[in-house]
């Protein structure tokens, strides 16, 4: 009885936690993989909270026999992939976000002070700049 | 436009930028790049009639560093000094960077407070790592440097300019120091060493002494020399 009220009460969480990942998708607050993302890791919980035995068939098939084992596990696992792929995306999103100040301070700088390209020639083609 | 630019980079530095720009004399051109100062930084670089460069948030060091490089190879300068905003770094000194430049041909001159009189005086943190992280840039870059981290250094606009298009290639801005030797290295810039003193500070502590900083700049070290693109040179 204890068994199924925690399903149950996990079901519920987990549906809360979808209808809110919908609620800031429609508000522009999370992106379309997000979206997709956080609603697969959301219905899972509620799936497998309401049928474990659907575990053990991957359990089999990873060879594992503690149930406990495996979802914390899987859980720590997921949760450092989603922790790579933040630590990812915040570098790039810094990277973006120095150069974007840089050039505004320049653009400004050159509108207020009338300067000009240097005078030598500059090839700005992007050629010369493949990697490997 | 004068043929050459004195650039400060600066965060914060209100309380002795005025006595600073007051000392750099009338015959250079002198900007300020103002990493996103919340003080009365930029007010006074206007009252002072510089060249004010202002970021719109707090980079740090390493992206003004970059700015400056933009600025100056926009600019029609011949040299460019880069100096510290917060009083270390004395203005009496820039003509000896330029004329080390001038005789010498090299492309950058780098300022040495080790050569300097008054090292043995310098904070127990900078005495203790600035050997062995000069050391370890002198292994990698092949060049033979006494001070590596000392921000006053004087260039030659020119050869800033044949660089151009590897600034987009800094992935450490915030350790600017180590990679911009490793990339002047690449492309066999030649650099020359001049005697600077250091000065107190006006105001703050360096964090350039933390085991954070050390760290970082290990890193970047690392970081750079193993991930060299096809050719740095220009």
């Amino acid at each position: 009885m204890n068994d199924k009220l925690a399903a149950i009460l996990t079901c519920i969480a987990a549906l809360a936690l979808v209808l809110q990942t919908w609620r800031r998708f429609r508000r522009r607050a999370l992106s379309i993989r997000l979206l997709v993302l956080w609603t697969a890791i959301w219905s899972s919980v509620a799936y497998f909270a309401l049928y474990p035995s659907h575990l053990d068939l991957l359990m089999r098939f990873l060879n594992m026999g503690n149930r406990l084992f495996f979802l914390t596990m899987s859980g720590i696992l997921v949760l450092l992939i989603l922790v790579f792929r933040q630590s990812l995306e915040l570098t790039r999103a810094e990277e973006r976000l120095g150069r974007l100040t840089r050039e505004v301070a320049l653009l400004d700088h050159r509108l207020r002070h009338g300067e000009t390209s240097s005078p030598e020639p500059v090839d700005d083609s992007r050629g010369s700049e493949t990697e490997g | 436009m004068k043929p050459v630019g004195v650039f400060l980079t600066a965060y914060n530095e209100a309380r002795g930028l005025s006595p600073l720009l007051d000392a750099i004399s009338p015959e250079y051109e002198v900007y300020v790049v103002d990493d996103g100062s919340m003080d009365a930084t930029p007010e006074i670089c206007r009252q002072k009639g510089v060249h004010l460069v202002r970021h719109a948030i707090n980079l740090g060091q390493g992206n003004a560093v970059l700015t400056q490089f933009a600025v100056a190879i926009d600019s029609s300068h011949e040299f460019i000094v880069a100096m510290d905003a917060d009083g270390q770094h004395d203005p009496a000194a820039i003509p000896s960077l330029l004329e080390a430049l001038r005789v010498s041909g090299a492309d950058v001159a780098q300022g040495s407070r080790v050569l300097g009189s008054n090292h043995a005086s310098a904070p127990w943190a900078r005495r203790t790592f600035l050997g062995p992280v000069t050391r370890l840039l002198n292994w990698v870059t092949g060049y033979r440097l006494t001070d590596a981290m000392c921000g006053f250094r004087a260039y030659r606009v020119s050869t800033l300019r044949r660089w151009r298009e590897m600034f987009d290639r800094f992935q450490e801005p915030e350790y600017m120091a180590s990679e911009l030797w490793i990339r002047m290295a690449r492309a066999e810039f030649r650099v020359v060493e001049v005697p600077v003193k250091l000065r107190d500070r006006h105001a703050g502590v360096s964090r350039k002494g933390s085991a954070r900083y050390g760290w970082g700049v290990a890193s970047a070290i690392l970081r750079t020399v193993l991930d060299p693109p096809p050719s740095e040179r220009p």
